[in-house]
């Protein structure tokens, strides 16, 4: 009888999450995004007296569509299609050579990619917001912080570029059907899109969602071309998407029928506990109540 | 044939696809200042639901049959009409809220449509089972980015926004899209002529 020895499970980390970013760095959906944010930050930096739909300057401080959307949204397809790949790759070795546990960790470490062009696409924005500061009727204003507005810009910009992938991740591994990463982006969008502020009632409990503006030109087809800033510590929500985000790698993690579901049962119940916490101190701390800039914007 | 269609197209995801259109339409109807993005959403999810009908599971056994690829396109195309008859159906709904350009934004899905189901029928017929599947997983995304971002919307208004100006302009607009469904429709019909036969000397099946 002969015994295959097993390469450490460490070792085997590191080297299938070193090809699994391989993988992420040569997919043609991450560099059409990622030339997409390149030439639209450029664009943004060149043309400083560009303005935006209420007509005001507002340098950087709603460029985080741009990183969420191309780095995001296109992320979720990218890691759910190496997620198939890596499966199927396990399915022709045959034999389970490697977890799929340690598949799974090799693919979320993949995200480390679109967290590098989010995190340098952060330092062109805080370039331009020192180079070309806003104008004074959009953000920061009365009891907002360049703080408050970096720490919005960071959760709206850089985490989804991490939380977008890891989003496909959960998804292939417990949906992996015909359709369901298409139709599940279209959902994203919808319900995210409702969250964005625009609706009165949402804005105490849009913190909930994890893409959801926190100060804009909101309500401006309203006509009052007042910039307003929502209620919250956008600080503490930074905790509450990491949560998340761990949440849902545990959750893909959890897939695994021999994995040790006991230990991540409790792992994931200790993540739940924080991003509960997080979650209510994002919503106690900060801003009590919503406020509007007291200086009215162009398109007043 | 609607026996064949009746079993081929894949009708749950055409539901729930014509069901996400309303839905989409739905929400600019309501609030088409902040939510129109989703417009150019919706014409991503009709491309995409467009080469899911098309996607051929079994294109190993159905490939060597008698029937030819054109007459197996015309019966999945029962899927499309069901989808195109959403489409018309969530734009009339919500033509009042659409600036005007109602007319643009049918001929937007329609175009859509149509360079949806030339490529994947191409690669139907150079022998790949589901390129549907791989269409739809790029598309929907990339679209539904494009929508969100607008990018270098002044120079490529691909969905309008408003009524125009410096958001893209309409006409433009809608030559390009009248452009792309017109030059698809004539790739479509020269793919279904060949009737399958393959394109390039070989077929591959996965």
């Amino acid at each position: 009888m002969t015994t295959t020895a097993r390469p450490p499970a460490t070792s085997m980390l590191g080297v299938l999450a070193r090809q699994e970013i391989r993988h992420y760095l040569v997919a043609k959906l991450f560099w059409l995004g990622a030339a997409l944010l390149v030439a639209l930050c450029v664009a943004d930096f060149l043309n400083p007296d560009a303005t935006n739909g209420a007509g005001d300057y507002s340098s950087s401080v709603m460029g985080m569509v741009a990183p969420s959307a191309l780095l995001g949204v296109l992320g979720l397809i990218v890691m759910a299609s190496l997620a198939r790949r890596s499966d199927r790759a396990a399915a022709a070795a045959g034999s389970v050579a490697v977890p799929e546990r340690t598949r799974t960790l090799a693919l979320a470490a993949a995200a480390v990619v679109p967290l590098g062009v989010a995190l340098l696409w952060y330092a062109a924005a805080l370039a331009q917001y020192h180079i070309h500061p806003p104008a004074p009727s959009t953000v920061p204003f009365g009891p907002m912080t360049d703080g408050h507005v970096f720490a919005v810009m960071f959760a709206l910009g850089v985490v989804p570029a991490v939380s977008g992938p890891i989003l496909g991740l959960f998804l292939a591994r417990w949906l992996p059907g015909r359709g369901v990463t298409p139709l599940a982006v279209v959902l994203v969008v919808l319900v995210t899109i409702l969250m964005q502020g625009n609706f009165q009632a949402t804005w105490h409990w849009r913190v909930v969602w994890p893409w959801t503006y926190w100060y804009g030109p909101i309500g401006w087809n309203t006509g009052t071309g007042h910039w307003m800033a929502l209620p919250g510590s956008p600080e503490a929500w930074i905790a509450y998407l990491l949560a998340v985000c761990a949440l849902g790698v545990l959750g893909a993690l959890y897939h695994d029928p021999e994995s040790d579901r006991a230990r991540l049962r409790l792992v994931i119940g200790a993540a739940v506990a924080v991003a509960v916490l997080a979650l209510v101190l994002t919503m106690t701390l900060g801003l009590p109540e919503a406020v509007a800039n007291p200086i009215a914007g162009a398109g007043g | 044939m609607l026996r064949y269609a009746a079993r081929a197209v894949p009708w749950t995801l055409v539901a729930i696809a014509s069901l996400l259109l309303f839905g989409l339409f739905e929400a600019v109807r309501y609030d088409n200042w902040t939510l129109w993005p989703l417009q150019g959403t919706a014409v991503g999810l009709l491309a995409g639901a467009v080469g899911w009908c098309l996607d051929e599971p079994a294109a190993a056994v159905v490939d060597p049959a008698p029937r030819g690829l054109a007459w197996r396109t015309a019966a999945r195309g029962s899927g499309i009409a069901v989808l195109l008859a959403a489409w018309a159906a969530a734009v009339w709904w919500a033509r009042a809220e659409l600036y005007g350009h109602p007319w643009a934004v049918f001929a937007q899905g329609l175009a859509a449509a149509a360079v949806a189901a030339a490529w994947v029928t191409r690669r139907r017929a150079a022998g790949e089972a589901t390129p549907g599947q791989r269409w739809a997983v790029t598309v929907v995304p990339a679209v539904t980015a494009w929508a969100l971002v607008r990018p270098l919307e002044r120079h490529v208004p691909v969905f309008p926004y408003a009524f125009g100006g410096d958001y893209g302009n309409w006409t433009v607009s809608s030559a390009g899209w009248a452009v792309a469904g017109g030059a698809a429709a004539l790739a479509l019909a020269a793919t279904l002529l060949r009737d399958g036969r393959p394109v390039g000397g070989r077929r591959h099946y996965w």
